[in-house]
């Protein structure tokens, strides 16, 4: 295959399908045709599922899990098995591509049959409960159910009158700080030596004397490398000319010859165009990260919406050992 | 101004519907949905607005200084997650802005933090591209491969040691010049790498906008990139991409997918194909990095000027110095000479082998490739030049991280964290395997505002200047120069209208007089916790080829002192002596020679400061300083022997370094623009004057008026004027009739074969010109020649004219 021409596989038909399976997910009763060889709706936790996922966590993470974390542990597990077994109930196993090679070749590797009849092999895995007790398909299913709950929908984009409501829920997330802009005339330490100071209040007396707009100032002083002109919030400011310069012209007053203010360089005389109050800037100028995190919030919403309803469909039968640590029941 | 359309931008080839439509939507920022810009009054800079913004408060016609970083890895990138990192390209642009992310520990435990004092101001998250979807399946309990071998091999924690198993079998294909398509996996019924590649693209395009700050404070501009991983035999010819804003390529073709077109011809062509012409409004840069990894063969010759232009388009930055190494230049103390350099300052970060082909040992200093040495490859680049009549190798220079810990800007030597995973996890990891390494350095580019487009633009022109990790301020300009002098305030404003700034080419100024170059620096200021290092020196090294084709090469002091005794105290590292706060300097080249192309840059060192690794040496109980090192590293452990390599004992390392600022070089040739008169007259509507003389060095070698159009183009942010003379039009004397538009045009060619065209138009409208003083550029082309002249025009009543020496203001 010519390296510029990889093409894609076809992964819209992936999404068809997801989305196909939201339809009815959240909604008791309308979960596809009944299959009658479906487990109960008990969901059973073994000290030895439990020994289990302590032993996957501390592979994981390096050290075994907390009270609260195993807790954690057996909620993830529970939500799982839901997940594994509504996917089931959905038939996923059956209509799936992946799930269905993935059986064909476990047929294979057993010898249930002629190799190349994917479909008998595909058969004689299933009968042989192989949809039941892959990893590979369980896991793939439970991230095809996760992904389906909440992956944003067409009828997830919020409306004009919705962000603008989200934005004013959420306006302390985009506070901007008091900014600063100005002017400054430059004095190196390194070249006036003892008489900065004094040079420095007679250039000041003498911007204000004659008054001279900013916008000449750049004929006095010496020459910065960062320019005459700087705006920017204190740490911004800061970061230009040292700490502590931002504090000290926030009490300069606007639109005259001020100072001198020190810097890690020398000092400084400063006209201050304006300070800017601490802002929330307008919707427009943030809107971009506003409505990702609208979606996403909103597709968490809807993972925990579906995921409280699939809950209450299931009870949790956790072993003695773990119901000590754990919990005994979840919320069904 | 402009601001392009939304484009639905998807080719049906890689139609990327695997993001959902929604997301597509919103990486899109037009649509109306942000209002667009407006700067300021009259502030006109030169380069277009691409993107709806808000305009920033800090716009500056004279440019600011904003630091950041082109190369963070994050566990997107297979060789990242094989290390332990699992920061993703969210964590990476938070961590650029100052919060703290978890890194992995010696057993890739996200255990340790890392955080920066001083936030970036811009950054772009560069994974490698190849294997973003494999790496995405592998990691996500739920895909179909999840167990495959290979995916396991990514996944398992591993001692460092033990890596190098994974993470050959994971990147062999691309040290191949002929790879598979992709990982054995992805040929699996099901396993869709592609769509997974593309998902993982989508994630960190809709990274980058939420990091973007698009309102008027300006504070953090993200991009968004790739790195394009080509190691032909151990051999990094390794580029990163980076995009001017949020239209990129559908799929961002790594190594396994250009290969077939040539390294690097496949990069430059997927960029071209897939960005530039794709009619999107995509535009890209393209930064090779590590060519002292590179076996020389980073930067080959290129085939023709048509070859060599096309580089100098597509590749207009180097990364000169990141964790990996100096690529500067290198000197080796032991044989007491470098790599054609006798400068000792290049024993600075080197590291000791040229390529990562397992199993060599590292060259001696006469078998290292020079060509992995970017003054080397500027040298030649002249004489290439002087071949093709067009210098292939005419880029700037970037600092960069290449951190794979998701932490870009991570540069201080103090309590560096390290920057490949569990690799450097620990100090005895990072002494016992990692010493040659550093924490990188940071790319700084002058712009006017910290947008996407100014800093692209920046990057673009080559204004842009690479510091080891540490922030000085530095200007750089070469020229005429008129009026730029030390002693007056309006240095940087005089040496914008009467020269160009670093990255820009000269011509023959005056009558053949000496080329000027201005330099003005201060230090990094630093922080209350971490204050900066006093400046030692700002030198310019010069390289040139002589008429007999040799290369040359000199480093001059031209402010501070080398000789100020600073140094630091060996038993606490605090800094003894003084350097200066700031240093400036306007300097004639007294060796200067019309007829020898050249260019010049400023390197700036700072006072000598202990190297990170003598610090973490010192937390160990292992001082290098001492007579009893030896012995204190035997009770720290075996791991810290390398803390006491002398200076003696080894080529390039040193208790004690200099961080240090390269500015991009500033190229002088023969041909190129020296001096541009004129200006434009507003008359009533409609009946503006533009008049122009235009003055070459000598007549260009690729161009032969008989058979090639010339064309002449004055633009700022708009084009304001283009002219095409026909190829025979151009006799001395004369056009009679001129070309359409003109009055009069006129072409002189000199005694010493100097040329000047003079041109008047007939009035005409020439409202785009923007009325403030501003940049414009003359630019002329024709055949393989092409020169850019480009400088500040006063505004002035009526009239926006380019000063000359003569209208020097005294101010």
């Amino acid at each position: 295959m010519s390296a510029g021409v990889k093409l894609l596989r076809q992964p819209a038909l992936h999404f068809a399908l997801l989305g196909s399976l939201l339809y009815g997910l959240g909604s008791r009763g309308s979960a596809g045709p009944a299959r009658p060889e479906l487990p109960s709706r008990v969901v059973s936790l073994t000290a030895a599922d439990m020994q289990q996922l302590r032993e996957e966590f501390r592979r994981a993470t390096g050290h075994l899990p907390d009270a609260a974390q195993q807790v954690r542990l057996i909620e993830q597990a529970f939500d799982q098995e839901v997940l594994y077994r509504e996917a089931l109930a959905r038939g996923l196993d059956r209509r799936l591509s992946v799930v269905r090679d993935r059986l064909a070749r476990l047929g294979g590797f057993l010898g249930l049959g002629p190799a190349g009849d994917q479909e008998l092999l595909e058969d004689s895995a299933r009968a042989l409960g192989l949809a039941r007790t892959d990893p590979v398909i369980r896991r793939h299913l439970v991230y095809l159910m996760e992904l389906a709950m909440s992956r944003p929908l067409p009828g997830d984009f919020p409306t004009e009158g919705q962000l603008e409501a989200y934005y004013a829920q959420h306006r302390d997330r985009h506070v901007q700080p008091p900014r600063t802009r100005l002017t400054h005339v430059f004095l190196a330490r390194d070249r006036h030596g003892a008489h900065l100071e004094e040079v420095a209040r007679r250039l000041r007396d003498e911007l204000q004397r004659r008054g001279v707009p900013p916008s000449e100032a750049q004929r006095y002083g010496d020459p910065f490398p960062a320019g005459a002109r700087a705006a920017g919030s204190h740490a911004q400011l800061d970061r230009i000319f040292g700490a502590g310069f931002a504090q000290a012209i926030e009490a300069l007053p606007e639109r005259t010859w001020a100072g001198p203010v020190p810097s890690a360089y020398g000092l400084h005389v400063v006209w201050i165009h304006e300070h800017t109050a601490a802002r929330v800037p307008p919707l427009r100028a943030v809107r971009n990260q506003v409505v990702h995190s609208y979606l996403r919030e909103r597709g968490a919403a809807r993972r925990e919406e579906i995921m409280a309803v699939l809950r209450r469909r299931y009870s949790l039968a956790a072993g003695a050992s773990i119901a000590a640590d754990g919990r005994s029941g979840t919320g069904g | 101004m402009t601001v392009l359309p939304c484009h639905s931008g998807q080719r049906p080839r890689r139609a990327a519907q695997v993001a959902s439509a929604l997301s597509a939507a919103l990486l899109c920022s037009c649509g109306g949905r942000v209002a667009p810009a407006t700067t300021g009054a009259a502030l006109t800079a030169p380069w277009q607005r691409t993107e709806a913004r808000e305009a920033c408060a800090d716009f500056d016609l004279f440019r600011h200084a904003y630091f950041g970083d082109l190369h963070i890895h994050t566990r997107y990138s297979a060789d990242a997650y094989i290390f332990g990192t699992r920061g993703d390209a969210r964590d990476a642009y938070a961590f650029a802005r100052g919060a703290p992310i978890p890194v992995a520990d010696e057993r890739e435990q996200q255990t340790r933090t890392a955080t920066i004092d001083r936030p970036l101001d811009f950054a772009a998250v560069t994974d490698h591209a190849e294997y973003f979807g494999e790496v995405d399946l592998c990691s996500r309990p739920g895909s179909p491969v999840y167990d495959d071998a290979l995916c396991q091999l990514l996944r398992q924690s591993e001692p460092p040691r033990e890596q190098v198993i994974a993470t050959v079998r994971w990147l062999s294909l691309l040290g191949s010049r002929d790879p598979r398509p992709s990982l054995d996996f992805c040929a699996s019924p099901g396993v869709d790498c592609d769509a997974a590649a593309v998902s993982v693209w989508k994630e960190i395009q809709a990274a980058a906008e939420e990091a973007y700050d698009r309102t008027s404070a300006c504070t953090f501009t993200s991009f968004i990139g790739y790195e394009h991983t080509t190691s032909p035999g151990g051999r990094h010819l390794h580029r990163n991409v980076i995009f001017r804003n949020d239209r990129v390529p559908d799929f961002p073709e790594g190594h396994l997918e250009t290969a077939a077109d040539g390294i690097p011809q496949g990069v430059w062509k997927a960029v071209e194909r897939d960005c530039l012409q794709a009619g999107t409004g995509c535009d890209a840069v393209i930064i090779p990095h590590n060519s002292n990894l590179s076996g020389g063969e980073q930067w080959l010759d290129p085939i023709d000027a048509a070859e060599a232009q096309r580089r100098q388009d597509r590749e207009p930055l180097a990364e000169i110095h990141q964790q990996k190494g100096n690529s500067e230049c290198r000197f080796d103390r032991m044989v007491g000479y470098g790599s054609d350099t006798e400068d000792e300052l290049c024993v600075f970060e080197q590291l000791p082998m040229a390529h990562e082909l397992p199993g060599t040992p590292p060259p001696s200093i006469d078998a290292y490739p020079r060509r992995n040495m970017i003054r080397n490859v500027l040298k030649d680049g002249l004489q290439l030049e002087q071949r093709l009549g067009v210098n292939p190798f005419q880029f700037g220079f970037a600092g960069s991280t290449d951190t794979h810990n998701a932490t870009g800007g991570n540069v201080a030597e103090s309590g560096w964290e390290g920057g490949q995973g569990n690799n450097d996890a620990s100090p005895g990891r990072q002494i016992a395997d990692y010493v040659y390494r550093n924490p990188g350095g940071l790319a700084v580019v002058w712009a006017e505002e910290n947008s996407r487009d100014a800093i692209f633009a920046a990057l673009r022109r080559r204004e842009t200047y690479a510091t080891s990790g540490t922030r000085p301020i530095v200007r750089f300009f070469g020229g005429d120069l008129s009026g730029v002098s030390c002693e007056r305030g309006d240095f940087v404003e005089r040496a914008y209208k009467t020269g160009t700034p670093m990255g820009g080419v000269l011509g023959p100024v005056g009558d053949h007089r000496s080329l000027r170059f201005a330099v003005l620096a201060v230090k990094d200021p630093g922080t209350p916790q971490v204050p900066g290092t006093d400046l030692q020196r700002v030198q310019i090294v010069k390289g040139w080829v002589d008429r007999s084709g040799a290369t040359h090469e000199k480093v001059f002091d031209v402010a501070g002192d080398a000789a100020n005794g600073a140094s630091v105290d060996p038993a606490s590292c605090a800094p003894v002596g003084e350097g200066a706060d700031e240093l400036c300097a306007v300097w004639e080249d007294p060796e200067f020679d019309p007829s020898q192309r050249a260019f010049y840059y400023a390197r700036v060192l700072e006072n000598p400061t202990c190297r990170w690794s003598t610090l973490v040496c010192k937390s160990a109980g292992v001082d290098p300083f001492s007579s009893a090192c030896s012995e204190q590293a035997a009770r720290a452990g075996a791991e810290f022997a390398n803390c006491c390599i002398r200076e003696n004992d080894d080529p390039f390392l040193s208790p004690v370094v200099q961080e240090r600022v390269w500015t991009s070089p500033i190229w002088y040739r023969p041909e190129g623009i020296g001096e541009v008169t004129g200006g434009i007259s507003f008359g009533p509507p409609g009946s503006d004057v533009l008049e122009l003389a235009v003055r070459l060095g000598q007549r260009p070698a690729g161009l032969d008026l008989a058979r090639h159009d010339l064309q002449l183009r004055v633009s700022d942010d708009d084009e304001i004027l283009r002219v095409v003379f026909p190829a025979g039009s151009l006799m001395p004397g004369n056009l009679s009739p001129p070309p359409p538009g003109l009055r009069m045009a006129r072409f002189e060619v000199g005694p010493g074969g100097e040329a000047v065209l003079r041109l008047e138009t007939a009035p005409r409208d020439l409202s785009r010109a923007n009325r403030s003083t501003h940049a414009v550029q003359v630019e002329l082309s024709g055949g393989s020649y092409r020169a850019i002249y480009t400088r500040f025009w006063e505004a002035s009543g009526d009239r926006l004219a380019p000063v000359t020496g003569e209208s020097e203001d005294q101010g």
